[in-house]
């Protein structure tokens, strides 16, 4: 599975519409996604069969057309998502867009955060003896 | 012609790159007294004075050249005359009516075709990451689901993890092994710090500030947008203290999160950073003490630019042939 680059914008609402929906065929797909972005049935065709090529999806010949269906699941795919994010981050490198709650390239060490969550009671303490 | 508009272009791009060199020399020269001072500002004020530390430079340049052009702009437009007593002189000559061939040279020129490569190099590079970063975010939002009840995208995943993630449109994001990890009442302050960095596209100033930042020297690049990160982390952690009613509680969740996230890392990843993180520290310690920070008085943003402007108009003339002197010593020299 190809996950450099991970998704095209396309990419991403086919596979959105797969994951919701299930197993569907390029017409199903076209009148999900395609006539709200006003684009060819060609270019959904198109873009399912690269996510079939990239494997995120499957097809099996049901009459004249294929049905696609996900080869990986929104869960498989966020965790491999959100190992690329922290890696990115990690590896020090720039993910502009991307603001994470704690500063996920710099770690505390367990004393100082036990340090910080002793302050903490001491402080509630403080506040709730009066 | 086409010569002379290139030799005015390069003159103006050299004016606008030695006045951006020394912003940022006296930039780096008073950042050593102003660090300490920094700190004391409210966490929003910060914001605001470190994004135009950041942009003082490239706003210096663009101020000079518009200046140093403003002359040929007002003779083009009828309002004033031809300001051009001598316009067969030889000097670097910055003006749109009657450009000379004659332009930067030598070493000068050397320098700022170096330095416009090194830059164009560096947004590209910034281009590109921020083009991976786009791909990343649609990712993001095609592997979560809209939650009702916390109001946020919720990533199937275990190793916890909130983001702000987007642009322009920014959405929050938190996996759902933080959601069950957290107790209630510090997912809504996560929560709320979140929204807080959407609401004010921090992701778009912190890349904005990123590719302006360039133009500084590099400690003091890196001094500055950690500072600026510093002061968006601490704006939204007193947002969210006021939207969850105690900054005890965002406190407790920056620790929670911290340890959760630090726990799910495997001590032998060679990807594991093994330096601190005093952002955490410097937060939580700053949530424990009772104020927010020191206000300070805000100098109207109108009477700034009103200001700016009567300073542009009586300087016009004087900064256009100082520069023009200035450019003609540079070129003669090398």
């Amino acid at each position: 599975m190809s996950w450099n680059g991970l998704l095209g914008d396309l990419e991403a609402a086919v596979m959105s519409h797969v994951w919701d929906s299930g197993p569907c065929d390029v017409k199903a797909a076209y009148q999900a996604i395609g006539r709200r972005r006003r684009i060819t049935l060609n270019t959904v065709q198109s873009t399912m069969e690269r996510l079939h090529r990239k494997d995120f999806l499957d097809r099996t010949k049901v009459s004249h057309a294929y049905v696609y269906s996900a080869r990986v699941t929104r869960e498989g795919f966020g965790s491999q998502v959100v190992r690329e994010v922290v890696n990115r981050f990690l590896g020090g490198q720039p993910a502009p867009m991307l603001a994470a709650f704690v500063d996920l390239a710099a770690r505390v060490g367990d004393d100082e955060l036990t340090r910080l969550e002793e302050l903490i009671t001491e402080q509630r303490q403080r506040r709730s003896g009066g | 012609m086409m010569a002379a508009v290139i030799g005015l272009f390069e003159l103006a791009t050299l004016a606008g790159v030695v006045c951006s060199a020394l912003v940022a020399v006296g930039s780096a020269l008073i950042s050593p007294l102003l660090r300490a001072r920094f700190r004391r500002v409210a966490p929003a004020q910060r914001v605001a004075r470190v994004t135009a530390w950041i942009v003082a430079p490239l706003a210096a340049a663009t101020s000079l050249v518009l200046l140093c052009l403003a002359p040929s702009f007002l003779t083009l437009a009828g309002l004033v005359q031809d300001h051009c007593f001598e316009p067969a002189h030889s000097h670097g000559h910055l003006c749109l009516l009657h450009p000379l061939a004659a332009s930067a040279a030598g070493i000068p020129l050397i320098v700022l075709r170096f330095g416009l490569a090194s830059l164009f190099v560096a947004l590209a590079s910034q281009g590109f990451s921020a083009w991976r970063s786009v791909r990343l975010v649609r990712a993001l939002h095609a592997s979560s689901r809209q939650d009702q009840s916390l109001g946020v995208r919720l990533l199937p995943v275990e190793r916890p993890l909130s983001l702000a993630a987007g642009l322009f449109r920014p959405q929050v994001l938190i996996s759902s092994g933080l959601a069950q990890a957290l107790p209630s009442d510090q997912l809504a302050a996560v929560v709320a710090h979140e929204r807080a960095h959407a609401s004010r596209r921090h992701a778009l100033l912190m890349m904005v500030a990123s590719a302006a930042a360039l133009l500084h020297f590099p400690w003091v690049r890196r001094w500055l947008l950690a500072e600026l990160s510093l002061a968006c982390e601490e704006d939204c952690d007193d947002m969210a203290a006021h939207h969850v009613g105690g900054r005890l509680v965002v406190a407790q969740a920056i620790v929670a999160v911290e340890r959760l996230f630090g726990a799910g890392l495997v001590p032998a990843d060679p990807l594991a950073p093994a330096f601190a993180n005093d952002h955490v520290t410097t937060r939580v310690e700053r949530l424990l003490r009772t104020g927010p920070g020191e206000i300070v008085p805000r100098v109207g943003l109108w009477s700034a630019l009103l200001f700016a402007s009567m300073a542009a108009v009586v300087a016009l003339q004087p900064v256009h042939h100082l520069t023009e002197t200035l450019l003609d010593t540079l070129i003669s020299f090398s």
